[in-house]
């Protein structure tokens, strides 16, 4: 196991503790905050610090990429900060060099961990395993001195290995590489619902006219199926660089997703839908730059409708993670949808996917089509795409709207 | 240490990257629920605690593809025996989803 360095220097894994939840007894409070007895831990478990941390070591790297561009391609040893007094939030250090000092000149880059953001799902696992209610729990993550304990044999009689068995000792991470555009010239562009990140994480650049393209495709499939219509899902493809100096994602294509299933209320990718993707991303010498699918209110309401209170098709329905503006959204399906305004949010399922299956690079772009206001556009001209599609991106584990640049030209 | 007994390259689609490994085996043959769970563990995906044993891969989150080098490709699925002599390359793709799970 790779070993991260704590502040003084000394090797360090990453330990998780979990403490049993108690209500709130704040009078008036939040109904859904919990307290916990932190004298009284219910378990420990030390986890690997190279793959809990690893979407996070991802943007540490980009993040090292983006300020520091003289770092590109460098091997970068990788240290973690613990606060007492705010133990939800560790900090990843990039070091320019293996030396347990911390000097301000052998630092590359930070970046904060908010322990909200690391992938539960394994450790949920763990924890049923062990017997405990992960409903019942809460947990912080805290740096502890690294055991010479061996790591237990992990086999099922059946084990792949590589064919090097390079142990490396400290956690690293590889700063990424972004060869600069042949076209140094920044297009005439509008932005497409400006956030208050702005553009300081990436510069994305899409063509107007592939969107407008793409809205009067879902006008004409939504006019064509009726009742029969179903999400559909696209992959945005590009190329990914520097443009004077700055990270930018170009989006030149938006191919569909061939081979997926799909109803009202959800598409799921089949056995083809990535093989057949990248194929034609190779071809085209295009990376791959994100996804789009589409949802709709209306029809999403009409189902609801259409279903008895509770019934199962109803329920299934997933209500919003988050809504336009990033904030958490009520739990109950009908009230969630009697306060969505647009189909432009994502749900829990899209969050998911977007976090463990296939867009969680630090560059990957969710995007949401609003089937709705496509159908109301039709075949005429689109001046606001505002309503039409919403963009989110990763920053620091969270999943934000990204500001867009609409570029004419191809 | 893992036997040489077969020598094939096993790629996943991760994060945005296709990401490529040449790896060798303790046998060649195994069932489509054991290799998947193996890959996914050799790639570090979603076992990142120490005691953590190798276990099913609860929600299938991931398709198991064999590609025969022309082009073609099997769903290597459930407890069927793959023979790894059979492909030139094993590949893991997510099984990205939109929308709500409990509907299908």
């Amino acid at each position: 196991m790779a070993q991260l360095r704590d502040h003084d220097g000394r090797p360090c894994s990453l330990e998780v503790v979990l403490y049993e939840k108690a209500a709130s007894t704040q009078a008036g409070g939040d109904a859904d905050r919990a307290t916990a007895d932190l004298s009284r831990p219910v378990a420990r478990v030390v986890v690997r610090p190279e793959v809990i941390c690893r979407d996070h070591l991802q943007d540490l790297g980009y993040a090292v990429a983006r300020d520091c561009p003289d770092l590109e391609g460098a091997d970068l040893p990788v240290g973690v900060e613990y606060f007492d007094k705010h133990p939800l939030i560790l900090m990843l250090i990039a070091k320019k060099s293996c030396s347990p000092t911390w000097d301000q000149a052998d630092l590359a880059a930070g970046a904060p961990m908010h322990i909200e953001t690391l992938d539960r799902g394994p450790l949920v696992k763990f924890m049923r395993k062990k017997g405990l209610d992960p409903k019942n729990l809460l947990f912080i993550v805290q740096p502890v001195a690294v055991s010479d304990a061996p790591a237990p044999q992990q086999s099922s009689g059946f084990e792949i290995s590589g064919t090097s068995d390079e142990q490396r000792e400290w956690v690293t991470l590889r700063v990424p590489s972004y060869a600069p555009f042949a076209d140094a010239a920044v297009q005439p562009h509008t932005e497409l619902s400006p956030s208050h990140a702005g553009d300081h994480w990436i510069r994305v650049c899409v063509p107007r006219e592939l969107l407008e393209k793409l809205a009067h495709d879902e006008a004409a499939y939504a006019a064509r199926a009726g009742d029969a219509w179903a999400e559909r899902a696209w992959f945005l493809a590009g190329n990914l660089g520097r443009q004077n100096g700055r990270i930018t994602a170009r989006v030149r294509a938006i191919c569909p997703a061939v081979d997926a299933h799909a109803t009202v209320a959800d598409v799921v990718f089949g056995p083809q839908t990535w093989v057949r993707a990248r194929q034609e991303m190779d071809a085209r010498g295009l990376d791959l730059l994100g996804w789009v699918h589409t949802h709709s209110i209306e029809r999403l309401r009409k189902v609801a409708r259409r279903q008895p209170a509770g019934a199962a098709a109803t329920a299934a329905i997933s209500t919003p993670a988050a809504d336009a503006n990033g904030a958490t959204a009520p739990s109950d399906l009908h009230a969630a949808l009697a306060d969505l305004k647009s189909g432009l949010f994502l749900s829990q399922t899209d969050v998911d996917s977007a976090q463990r299956l296939g867009f969680r690079s630090p560059t990957s772009l969710t995007a949401v089509l609003d089937a709705d206001a496509c159908a109301t556009v039709g075949e005429s001209r689109v001046d606001e795409f505002g309503n039409i599609i919403g963009f989110w991106g990763w920053a620091y584990g969270f999943l934000a709207r990204r500001s867009v640049q609409l570029i004419t030209g191809e | 240490m893992v036997a040489n007994v077969c020598q094939c390259e096993i790629q996943i689609e991760h994060n945005g990257q296709l990401r490529k490994e040449k790896v060798k085996t303790s046998s060649n043959t195994v069932n489509a629920t054991t290799l998947r769970q193996q890959m996914l563990h050799f790639f570090e995906v979603g076992s990142p605690i120490d005691d953590f044993e190798v276990e099913s891969d609860e929600d299938e989150s991931w398709t198991l593809l064999g590609l025969d080098g022309n082009g073609g490709s099997v769903e290597l699925d459930g407890a069927n025996v793959v023979n790894l002599n059979d492909y030139s390359t094993l590949r893991l793709t997510p099984r990205t989803a939109g929308g709500s799970p409990e509907a299908r």
